[in-house]
């Protein structure tokens, strides 16, 4: 099980699509965190982090995402997650994560609530 | 202890018993995922439940790589016991004496209001696991998780 993030810009919204592949562990999240600085850096200040092809995620990848949520809300963005896992979402419920991360069902769900409805 | 060494048997319960031991190394992972994954699955273990357990002995492997071996070597010895509806994974380590059921968690709802991440592993065991059992052997730190499917918990 490897991982790879794509990175789906929406044009003009200001806003990145990363869909997550494989699996995150401590071996792995650091190409989470690249990908997220690389989004950063280039401008983006709204992220959808796209689960629905991610097999495993360990808690290194969910404090790597409240890092960068915090640094994208730094700068008035935001970060929300989607398409979880029955797995994943029990974690985030369990975690009390609900009150720091929005989640959606699917990615259209969560790009219409970052962006009022303009895709 | 690179390439993993792997083995299995039947137990006098009639479970199955699997043993891995891998190299305390973070690219072991995947295999260590991999390998308890296909082993519930085929067992009939729930997905949820599957997956519970795998991020269990991932969060605890990455805690035994960070802390007990950072400094590289050693070895992370893991026996999964199973038979549904139980899975009883044990992991043994030869570091320093540590209860994780004795931790002092920091709360979490004020290090993630402050962009602070970590500190979730041995909290994500416990609320995912059933049970979780700690004993020091000798000089050797003996974990065990335990889940049990079809009971609505992780």
């Amino acid at each position: 099980m490897s991982f790879d993030i794509i990175v789906r810009p929406r044009l003009g919204t200001g806003l990145d699509v990363l869909e997550l592949i494989g699996a995150v562990d401590m071996s792995t999240v650091d190409v989470l965190a690249d990908r997220l600085k690389g989004s950063f850096s280039s401008g983006s200040r709204k992220i959808v982090v796209d689960m629905k092809k991610l097999e495993s995620f360990s808690s290194a990848g969910w404090g790597t995402l409240v890092e960068w949520k915090w640094k994208f809300q730094q700068e008035g963005g935001s970060l929300v997650v989607s398409g979880m896992n029955e797995a994943q979402q029990r974690v985030y419920e369990l975690m009390g994560l609900e009150a720091s991360f929005s989640q959606y069902t699917d990615v259209d769900s969560a790009v219409d609530g970052l962006t009022g409805g303009a895709k | 202890m690179n390439p993993a060494g792997r083995g299995s048997e039947r137990g006098a319960a009639g479970e199955d018993k699997i043993r891995i031991k891998v190299s305390a190394d973070k690219h072991s992972l995947n295999m260590i995922r991999q390998a308890i994954g296909d082993a519930m699955k085929t067992r009939g273990f729930s997905t949820l439940k599957t997956a519970g357990m795998e991020v269990s002995v991932i969060e605890h492997c990455e805690n035994l790589i960070k802390h007990v071996y950072a400094a590289g070597g050693g070895g992370i010895s893991i026996e999964m016991k199973l038979k549904y509806p139980v899975a009883m994974v044990r992991i043994t380590d030869t570091g320093p004496e540590f209860n994780m059921l004795e931790a002092k968690l920091p709360a979490l709802s004020g290090r993630i209001a402050k962009g602070l991440g970590g500190k979730m592993g041995i909290r994500t065991i416990l609320l995912m696991c059933d049970e979780v059992k700690y004993r020091r052997r000798g000089s050797v730190n003996e974990n065990v998780f335990i889940i049990r499917d079809g009971n609505g918990r992780s």
